[in-house]
């Protein structure tokens, strides 16, 4: 399966997969994995997305967060998307809480699409409409060794 | 002053050299928040791994890809294990919540806090809300039929300024979070220094597991102390697991 051509084809989704991206993606994984299962497993590390819409439902409890969303792009037709957080002990301490997000909130979420390539995606980041970070963004680390 | 009195400070004063040549043991208490950045390891730690050890290079947030160990040598039943592991059953409402051993946990991007006493150490993780005690005071080793848990049983004792561990009587779980199990019969040693300044903790955590691998392993994990926090509840909530299957 060709995951890069089965992305593209999807509608509803912004998916950024130039070349010179997959070294940033790389770097950056070390503040993706903040995970009990694997990372490597169910997400792809060379890929990004990015879904813009309006948040269904926020859920913040351990092993991880997820915020599901209906996307708005109004070029296709509406699709929902579920974005897992990192663990909410780790948010905590960037300033996130359980009230961050709210339905009806505009956000837009990056992250790293799902190797399915289902509707999941892993958070980077998300940023309301008006381009303000909920909490405290992580900084790109290099590869700890 | 009585010939008594003088007698006893005379005593006093003479066992002052002794008291005085007791080595004082760093002190590794407090809240420490793992090194996200790039760091080398401490030589003095590098040194006391045995030859022939490889170094895992996992630590922290990164993880290996399906199939790959870091070059640990698997058994033959262990790969084929690794090969017909299927990480959608991690993701179920049964096993979502279910706790590594610290093989795993300790080398995680999750803080931990230490509370040192003479005899004891306490170690608390914030992932998965492990705790874990080292027996410092010449403790006998338990025996090979009492209970094995996810934080084993841990016997340390100091090496000049060196705390070391071994911990044994680790229930089987995951090394490196893609289908590689250890066995119940795992020993993990591990070796804790603090830096000069006091703000790092730097540890090596080795792996010997003749059951499951042909070679011994080592992982370095590096902290930072960070004053006014403490470790928070992880309070895993298995319920999240629907989440894969829901739309």
């Amino acid at each position: 399966m060709n995951l890069e051509n089965s992305f593209r084809r999807k509608p509803g989704q912004r998916l950024i997969a130039h070349r010179y991206l997959l070294a940033a993606a790389a770097l950056l994984l070390a503040t993706a994995a903040f995970a009990h299962h694997s990372f490597a497993v169910f997400f792809d590390a060379d890929r990004s997305v990015t879904v813009r819409g309006t948040v269904t439902e926020f859920q913040f409890r351990n092993p991880h967060g997820l915020i599901r969303l209906k996307s708005t792009d109004k070029d296709v037709k509406e699709q929902t998307w579920k974005a897992e957080t990192n663990s909410p002990s780790i948010l905590e301490r960037r300033g996130w809480g359980k009230d961050s997000l709210k339905a009806g909130d505009e956000v837009i979420i990056d992250g790293w699409p799902a190797r399915d390539g289902s509707n999941y995606l892993r958070m980077r980041s998300v940023k309301r409409a008006d381009g303000t970070p909920v909490g405290v963004p992580f900084a790109p680390v290099e590869e700890q060794r | 002053m009585s010939l008594r009195r003088a007698a006893a400070l005379c005593g006093m004063l003479l066992c002052l050299p002794a008291l005085a040549a007791e080595p004082a043991h760093p002190d590794l208490s407090g809240f420490w928040m793992p090194v996200r950045e790039r760091f080398q390891p401490d030589p003095e730690l590098v040194r006391r791994v045995p030859a022939g050890t490889v170094e895992m290079k996992d630590t922290g947030a990164a993880e290996f890809g399906p199939m790959e160990f870091g070059g640990l040598k698997l058994k033959p039943a262990a790969l084929e294990a690794a090969r017909k592991w299927d990480p959608r059953q991690e993701m179920t409402v049964s096993n979502a919540c279910k706790a590594p051993s610290i093989v795993y946990a300790l080398q995680g991007p999750f803080p931990i806090e230490i509370f040192q006493g003479r005899d004891l150490i306490v170690q608390r993780l914030e992932y998965f809300d492990m705790a874990r005690v080292f027996l410092l005071d010449g403790h006998a080793p338990w025996p090979a039929d009492a209970p094995h848990t996810k934080s084993g049983f841990s016997l340390g004792h100091w090496e000049g300024d060196t705390l070391v561990v071994v911990t044994t009587h680790l229930k089987a779980a995951t090394v490196t979070n893609n289908g590689l199990e250890h066995s119940d019969d795992i020993k993990v040693t591990e070796r804790y220094r603090i830096s000069k300044d006091g703000r790092t903790l730097m540890a090596s955590q080795e792996y010997d597991d003749p059951a499951v691998l042909d070679n011994r392993g080592v992982r370095y994990i590096a902290w930072r102390k960070t004053a006014g926090d403490h470790v928070h509840a992880y309070d895993c909530d298995p319920s999240f697991a629907e989440n894969y299957a829901a739309p």
